[in-house]
């Protein structure tokens, strides 16, 4: 066959086209449900509005709503979608755990060049962590909002670009689609496609989700899964052949039943594992041991397990898996529902911390750019004495803060010397000394309470952590 | 013979390619291959050889891809080296990704319509529109064309410089990909004389 006819027959073969459910899920999905900051500011560049509302704010809510309605992920999950109240300005161009959503002639100093809108991911150390959408606003792209066919632009030529179609793309990126016909080199008809704003295209009048966005949306395996869950305290350290025990808390955040929910060991560590229900009120076991349980929607259940070391560990960041049958896993987050277990064939100091911060909620904020917020740790030693130094540090995170502490009196919470970088002080066991942290701002700390945290860790004389706890931080 | 198939083939292909129809653009505008060659202030190819990420003022990571081994087709420079920037990339963990741009691989050959480098968030014209791979057939030794993602590009079908993605649906139609030495002639042949 000569090229001329091999050409040929790749266009009669064009010409008979299939359709397959194609719907592309981003390989890394959310890690949590979306609240989205809603700065659609009106804009001279645009003119009238369909869909019977007047703001792009409104298209816009009225897109993730058609989102929700579908649902995000199995089981769908109805209020994947919030909007941000009050709205606020967020920073598209840095990780500030805002998920703004606004028109802008450039992006972070950058030209649109051809495009239309985007949608940025930003994740830290593989967790997807914030996701802004924005629309250009550049009167190069002339757009409105109108159902139907879509038509050319009378002022500069070319699409008149209808928003709200957009918004429904843009935030299928932001649920975690990517394009069924880029990316997954397929044919079918969904809003998820790159493509369908073209006038005259066979998919010009798509102005609403498909059954193969729905579909796809139901296919995001968000780490969620409309699950959240917390640990305390957040590290033991025992000896081999002792129960390290803590509380756990799964909460589920989706509009129903979450069923047989469990606890199981992410991290592979020489122990044996166990968890049972309790009441949260007593913190007195309920149900039987390592048998899930069904959680309300809305609701929560407390747990307490425990690791039995069967050999002596290192300090290990131990990974719960807070799943159901049909929901989650919760997400993981160091520090929040994860446990430093560490195990020992010798008798070994056990410093079990809590956090106390002025607004009892776990948060320490710190009064403007460069002030200083304050936070308690109270400890208890519920193993042998020790000589054990306490510092504090971001985890890795580069955040604008230096952090100081001291030993405080308990009853008084003053420091019994000055603050520094460390203290280094014996607890005996069953002693229950206090400090206080000290977070001096030198620049803006934004509100992520699952990366920007401040921990405070407690070694041995060998510099193996014994203790450790945290808090999130953010200037105010 | 061989040369008058050739030809023909390259008449088939610019009947194709002058036809209105199908474009790509919900995130992106949409070109056609005319506005692909006619906006390009570059159009080359060459292999990625390296990729350097980096912080704007503004807090924005952006990543410098350097191709190597270029071949001018329009515009630039002499060199044989060409740097791209483009939005996106990882620093010290912290990643940014734009949804909708292809990734690069290091390694690989690419064909480029280029413009705005250094100023707009993805420089290629129509975005991923305007980014093919080049990939050589290890037995027959022939390079030919894919689109950004590797779907094979069964002709510039249709007015749009894109494969017809239709042709690539798992259990559908399929095809040769158009050779690399055609697809050039196709630019060259929309370059002022």
């Amino acid at each position: 066959m000569n090229l001329v006819a091999a050409l040929a027959v790749m266009v009669l073969v064009l010409a008979s086209a299939g359709e397959a459910v194609a719907f592309v899920v981003n390989a890394q999905p959310p890690q949590n449900r979306r609240t989205m900051n809603l700065d659609l500011l009106p804009t001279t560049n645009f003119s009238s509005l369909g869909y019977g509302v007047t703001s792009w704010n409104a298209l816009a809510q009225a897109a993730l709503a058609e989102w929700n309605a579908a649902g995000i992920g199995n089981p769908p999950d109805h209020q994947f979608f919030t909007v941000r109240v009050p709205a606020v300005t967020g920073n598209p161009c840095q990780p500030d755990g805002i998920n703004e959503v606004r028109f802008s002639s450039t992006v972070c100093g950058l030209a649109w060049g051809d495009a239309i809108g985007i949608t940025q991911r930003w994740s830290v150390n593989g967790r997807v962590v914030e996701t802004d959408v924005l629309f250009n606003s550049t009167a190069d792209v002339p757009m409105n909002a109108y159902p139907g066919p879509v038509v050319n632009a009378t002022s500069v030529g070319g699409t008149l670009f209808d928003f709200y179609r957009l918004a429904l793309h843009e935030f299928g990126h932001a649920a975690g689609l990517d394009h069924p016909n880029l990316d997954g080199g397929q044919s079918v008809v969904a809003v998820m496609n790159s493509g369908n704003q073209a006038v005259g295209g066979p998919q010009s009048a798509v102005d609403h989700l498909q059954a193969d966005d729905i579909a796809g949306a139901h296919a995001i395996a968000w780490v969620g899964g409309g699950l959240v869950a917390a640990v305390l305290p957040s590290s033991r350290s025992v000896q081999v052949g002792t129960a390290a025990t803590a509380f756990a808390t799964i909460i589920n955040l989706s509009s129903g039943v979450a069923t047989g929910c469990s606890l199981a060991a992410g991290t592979s560590v020489p122990a044996t594992f166990t968890y049972q229900t309790t009441n949260p009120a007593t913190n007195q076991l309920t149900g039987t041991v390592n048998t899930p349980t069904n959680v309300a929607a809305g609701a929560s259940q407390s747990f307490v397990f425990a690791f039995t070391p069967t050999a002596a560990i290192a300090p290990t960041d131990v990974v719960l898996n807070f799943a159901c049958a049909n929901a989650g896993p919760a997400p993981s987050n160091s520090g929040l529902n994860t446990l430093l277990l560490s195990a020992s064939t010798t008798p070994i100091p056990d410093v079990v911390a809590l956090g106390a911060t002025l607004t009892s909620d776990g948060i320490v904020n710190v009064p403007g750019a460069t002030g200083t917020g304050v936070f308690a740790v109270a400890t208890v030693n519920v193993g042998a004495s020790g000589v054990i130094t306490a510092s504090a540090d971001t985890g890795g995170v580069p955040l604008p803060v230096t952090l100081s502490l001291c030993q405080t009196n308990p009853t008084t919470g003053a420091c019994l010397g000055a603050a520094a970088a460390t203290v280094t002080t014996t607890i005996d066991a069953n002693a229950t000394p206090t400090f206080g942290i000290f977070v001096t701002g030198s620049g803006s700390v934004s509100f992520s309470p699952a990366t920007n945290r401040i921990y405070v860790r407690f070694r041995d004389s060998g510099g193996v952590i014994r203790g450790a706890t945290s808090v999130a931080v953010r200037t105010q | 013979m061989v040369r008058s198939a050739r030809a023909a083939c390259l008449v088939v292909v610019a009947l194709l390619i002058s036809q209105a129809g199908l474009a790509l653009a919900d995130s992106f505008l949409p070109k056609d291959f005319d506005q692909l060659v006619g906006e390009a202030e570059e159009i080359f190819v060459g292999t990625l050889t390296a990729t350097s990420s980096s912080r704007l003022p503004t807090g924005a990571i952006v990543t410098d891809l350097t191709f190597s081994g270029v071949r001018a087709i329009k515009g630039g420079s002499t060199s044989d080296v060409r740097t791209v920037r483009i939005l996106g990339g990882t620093i010290d963990g912290v990643s940014m990704k734009v949804a909708g741009i292809p990734d690069f691989e290091v390694g690989r050959t690419y064909l480029l319509f280029s413009k705005e480098n250094g100023r707009a968030i993805f420089p290629f014209v129509g975005g991923p529109q305007g980014v093919f791979q080049i990939v050589q057939d290890s037995t027959t030794g022939t390079e030919s064309v894919f689109d950004a993602r590797g779907n094979p590009m069964i002709g510039p079908v249709g007015g749009s410089a894109t494969p017809d993605r239709q042709a690539v649906t798992s259990g559908g139609r399929s095809g040769p990909p158009v050779s690399v030495d055609i697809f050039i002639q196709a630019i060259r042949d929309r370059l002022p004389q």
